[in-house]
């Protein structure tokens, strides 16, 4: 896929769809402050429509090889994958930063699974529910899974995709007691479910602005 | 449709996890009996109900959210007991605390939308995990926790994630301020440890430790000796860093650094120490292979012979020393230098200039050279034979004075004799001449007094001169001794009780009987005086032999003696008496009673006759005086008797004896007491008129001639002269002194004899009868 986002989604749409997932992160940041007993700071500074293959370019440049991510199944008038990425490395620190780091490194490390599986949850479900919501549609989203390997395994996840197939990209940022971690939201859709997205956003930008 | 109830009904009590399903009003629709036995609460008295009515509050809001999302959004949750730790107040079968995972999904759909709540036991493997957990934390507790070293476990990034307790003894450093916290900003030297750290990252394997330089907290310098080595654990790669603290090796390193940089300066000190001393020498130092080629010399060698290094490496002495001792002086080298490790000796060296300087020469032979040093002892020789020459003239001036003091006392001595005899002639003369001739023969006898006793003490100088003639005969002396018994008697007087103890057999010796009876009177005579207030005197005769160690302490040659003794109970002497007791002129009597000649002459005697003089005495306890003469191994010949000038042999008929001398009065004495005996006498003043007689056809029987002649011509090279005219010609010499040398040393020739002046008239007389007789 050549084709720039920009012919799938106008800058509108971009908007709207920033918009929805930050109202879902800060959801999100609300039920992990409630969580972990402190101050949770989430944030999406930046979305991109990406073709899966530019996708696994961008991670391959910016990350190391080694990346862990938590994924989660939705389906429904839009059906995907949705995959919260970080750099193994930064991994441990999400974990530390979510436990309270005074546990010790073998306990984080043994934590890490199901820590990392939650907190992924959470965050993933917060988004994704707060845009079928806000989009009026309903979603059904799987348990998490936790994956680790490199952005080519994560994005020709089973069962194969298609080509066309669009990766809605988000970098995220979190904040969490003196720590700053950043990552990745990826949602990857067929062109059908990409269809049914933009369809949805014009009639959330109508309602709002309407 | 029951059946299918009553199978789900079934079903969901037995599954082994717990099952809530709630509506969309959050109450229980479905709670099976897993979880009715876990939470105490049965199935009656749940259903209806919301979960916090049914466990009071104790319920999280998390699962209330998610119970919310599932029935509102279709959102599935995951709530762990890693992050949620009391979920629900459950129990196990055994009433302990249940760990679990609770799953929040969503049932059906549309407005009967139901939830689905499932509960899993994780109890034993959290149980697990814990243990081995524990097991694990305990040994490795023990290992790190308890390690003197810092043991970090640091991230792939180097962000610290485990610090043991040294890491704040060593760094200063909180556990809670080093993690997350990457470590290169501790270290001074940075860019090192991201190098370091890149290896341990990527490298085949951990490598090497190296030393940094880290900063503490409070700001002090400590060195680290930094090791890392990664591991992984769960897919994630760490790394563990062990900094050891080596300040007190790096501080010993420092002080060996520090040590071996004194070290070196103080030997280049030493040596710049050598050099100086090897610099700055005044005497020549050298170093030489054995075979005596310089080597290496220092730079007196120029000073002191104006020779230089160019000069002389490679060489040996051989063109330096003097060639009169060049051969004497190599062998000599070459033997010391082969045998001695360290040796001296003594050569001369010329200079550049052309002189010859004396060194004196210390040399170490020390693995395989010679080291050498020779002081230049040239004006050292210069100055010792200045001192030779010095203490030479001292002697001789001593000597003149000694001759002064004694030619002073025997112008005294001599005067008083010759007062004698001068007054006694003109005494006699006036008689004469008035014609009284009754006491005339008072006045001769006076007047040979004085002169035999002048003649006694020309003996007794030339005995001390040791130049007076013995006649040594071989002596027995027992006899002597006896035959002067009454002599000593009458000199010592009635006071002293004089006695002898003669040990028999005596063996003979060799000496001149009449010096030996003089001696035995002076020791007599001594002695006697040694006992002013009486006493005894023992004269003892014993023999002796001396070993060579008896007789070197006795300055003798070792052999047999007779040993003649005279002991007195007198006064004794000092050591320092006996000491100077030989020396000439040594005298301990009052002035003008002795010539101090007595012991020193007895001194010559003996030693002329090949013995030797000893003095025992202790003071306040009398002395002895040994005289120690050599055995002989002839017997004694009777001595003729010649006292009697009246007795003394009468001529032959024609019988013509030449007189030379070239003294008149002895000459015409000499011819007065031949007329008297009936020889025809021919008198010559000097050698050649009585050589001309010689030649002639004169009758001459027997030669008397002095030894001593004025007109260059000698008595010996008279006889001798004469003799070529007259082989059989019969010679007696009369002599001062025995001028032994003169006249044919030891061995007289056949038909020759000596005669000692002063003689008696009748000693004269049977000495020339007896050579005249002889055949």
């Amino acid at each position: 896929m050549t084709g720039s986002n920009a012919a799938l989604l106008t800058e509108l749409q971009l908007d709207a769809f920033t918009e929805l997932v930050n109202i879902g992160v800060s959801r999100a940041a609300h039920s992990l402050r409630e969580m972990v007993g402190a101050q949770v700071h989430l944030s999406v500074p930046t979305v991109a429509l990406v073709g899966r293959a530019r996708a696994v370019e961008i991670l391959a440049e910016r990350e190391l090889k080694n990346l862990v991510a938590v994924h989660q199944v939705f389906e429904g008038d839009i059906t995907g994958r949705a995959l919260l990425i970080f750099p193994e490395t930064k991994s441990l620190e999400l974990v530390r930063a979510i436990t309270g780091g005074d546990l010790p490194l073998e306990d984080i490390i043994e934590l890490e699974q199901e820590a990392l599986a939650e907190t992924g949850n959470i965050l993933l479900n917060s988004c994704l529910a707060t845009i079928a919501n806000m989009l009026h549609r309903s979603l059904k989203i799987s348990l998490p899974e936790v994956l680790r390997g490199d952005a080519a395994t994560f994005f020709s996840l089973a069962p194969p995709p298609d080509a066309g197939d669009v990766v809605m990209f988000l970098y995220i940022n979190f904040a969490v007691r003196e720590h700053d971690i950043s990552g990745y939201i990826a949602m990857i859709m067929d062109l059908p479910s990409l269809a049914a997205l933009t369809a949805l956003l014009d009639e959330f930008i109508e309602r709002a602005t309407g | 449709m029951n059946d299918l109830t009553h199978l789900l009904s079934g079903t969901l009590d037995a599954l082994d996890t717990g099952v809530i399903v709630l509506d969309g009003a959050h109450r229980v629709v479905e709670w099976n009996e897993w979880l009715a036995s876990a939470s105490g609460i049965a199935r009656t008295s749940a259903v209806g109900k919301t979960l916090p009515e049914i466990f009071q509050g104790r319920i999280l809001a998390r699962l209330t959210a998610s119970i919310s999302d599932a029935l509102a959004l279709s959102a599935s949750s995951l709530l762990t007991y890693s992050l949620n730790r009391e979920l629900l107040p459950l129990r196990t079968r055994a009433g302990l605390a249940m760990v679990h995972n609770v799953s929040v999904r969503p049932m059906g759909g549309g407005p009967d939308r139901l939830c689905l709540v499932q509960i899993v036991d994780v109890t034993a493997v959290a149980h697990r995990e814990r243990v081995l957990r524990e097991r694990q934390n305990a040994r490795y507790d023990a290992v790190v926790a308890g390690a003197p070293d810092v043991i970090l476990t640091l991230d792939v990034e180097g962000l610290v994630q485990a610090a043991n307790p040294s890491a704040n003894r060593e760094l200063g450093y909180a556990q809670q301020e080093l993690l997350g916290r990457p470590l290169g900003p501790l270290f001074q030297d940075r860019g090192q440890w991201e190098e370091f750290w890149r290896s341990v990252m990527d490298g085949p394997s951990p490598p090497r430790p190296i030393e940094l330089v880290a900063n503490r907290k409070d700001g002090s310098k400590t060195h680290l000796e930094v090791s890392a080595s990664r591991w992984s654990s769960a897919s994630h790669i760490f790394a563990t860093a062990i900094l050891r603290d080596v300040n007190e090796r790096h501080a010993a390193e420092e002080a060996l650094r520090s040590l071996n940089a004194t070290l070196e300066r103080r030997v280049a000190e030493r040596t710049r120490e050598r050099d100086q001393v090897w610099r700055v020498s005044r005497d020549m130092l050298g170093v030489a292979a054995t075979d005596g080629t310089w080597i290496s010399v220092n730079p007196a060698w120029r000073q002191i012979l104006g020779w230089g290094p160019e000069d002389l490496l490679g060489k040996t002495f051989d063109w330096l020393e003097h060639p009169d001792e060049a051969d004497v002086k190599r062998a000599e080298f070459a033997r010391l230098a082969a045998t001695e490790t360290t040796f001296g000796f003594e050569n001369s060296l010329r200079a550049r200039n052309g002189d010859y300087r004396v060194f004196s020469w210390t040399a170490v032979n020390a693995e395989g050279l010679l080291y050498c040093v020779g002081r230049d002892i040239t004006e050292a020789r210069r100055q010792q034979d200045a001192l030779a020459k010095a203490e030479d003239a001292l002697r001789q001036s001593q000597k003149m004075e000694a001759v002064g003091q004694l030619t002073g006392g025997l112008a005294h001595d001599f005067n008083n004799l010759l007062t004698g005899i001068s007054g006694s002639l003109e005494l006699l003369q006036m008689r004469i001449s008035q014609g009284r001739y009754k006491d005339v023969e008072r006045y001769i006898s006076t007047a040979q007094g004085a002169a035999n006793r002048a003649a006694a003490l020309t003996h007794r100088l030339l005995a001390f001169s040791r130049r007076q003639t013995l006649d040594p005969k071989a002596t027995d002396i027992n006899r002597l001794v006896s035959g002067m018994q009454e002599l000593i008697r009458n000199t010592v007087g009635p006071a002293i009780e004089a006695r002898t103890v003669e040990h028999d057999p005596l063996w003979t010796t060799l000496v001149d009987p009449n010096q030996l009876e003089n001696a035995l009177l002076n020791l007599c005579i001594n002695a006697r005086d040694a006992m002013p207030n009486g006493g005894k005197l023992t004269i003892e005769t014993v023999n002796c032999s001396f070993n060579p160690t008896a007789a070197v302490e006795r300055e003798m040659r070792p052999g047999d003696y007779v040993d003649l003794s005279v002991s007195d109970t007198g006064t004794g002497m000092s050591e320092e008496v006996i000491q100077r007791a030989f020396d000439p002129f040594y005298t301990t009597k009052p002035l003008g009673q002795g010539t101090g000649l007595g012991l020193s002459m007895i001194y010559g005697f003996a030693k002329q006759s090949g013995g030797q003089v000893r003095i025992d005495s202790t003071l306040g306890e009398g002395t002895t005086v040994h005289l120690f003469l050599p055995r002989h191994d002839a017997r004694e010949t009777a001595a003729a008797d010649t006292s009697d000038f009246a007795r003394a042999p009468r001529a032959a008929a024609g019988d013509t004896v030449l007189i030379v001398d070239d003294e008149p009065s002895v000459r015409m004495l000499i011819a007065e007491v031949l007329a008297e005996l009936g020889y025809t006498a021919i008198e010559a003043g000097e050698g050649s008129s009585a050589l001309r007689v010689l030649q002639s056809d004169t009758r001459v029987d027997l030669l008397v001639t002095d030894v001593g002649l004025p007109g260059g011509m000698n008595g010996r090279q008279l006889a001798d002269f004469g003799r070529v005219a007259r082989p059989k010609l019969k010679v007696l010499f009369i002599t001062g002194y025995a001028e032994k040398t003169v006249v044919g040393g030891d061995k007289l020739e056949d038909g020759m004899g000596i005669l000692t002046k002063p003689f008696a008239m009748d000693g004269l007389a049977a000495r020339i009868k007896e050579l005249i007789t002889t055949k």
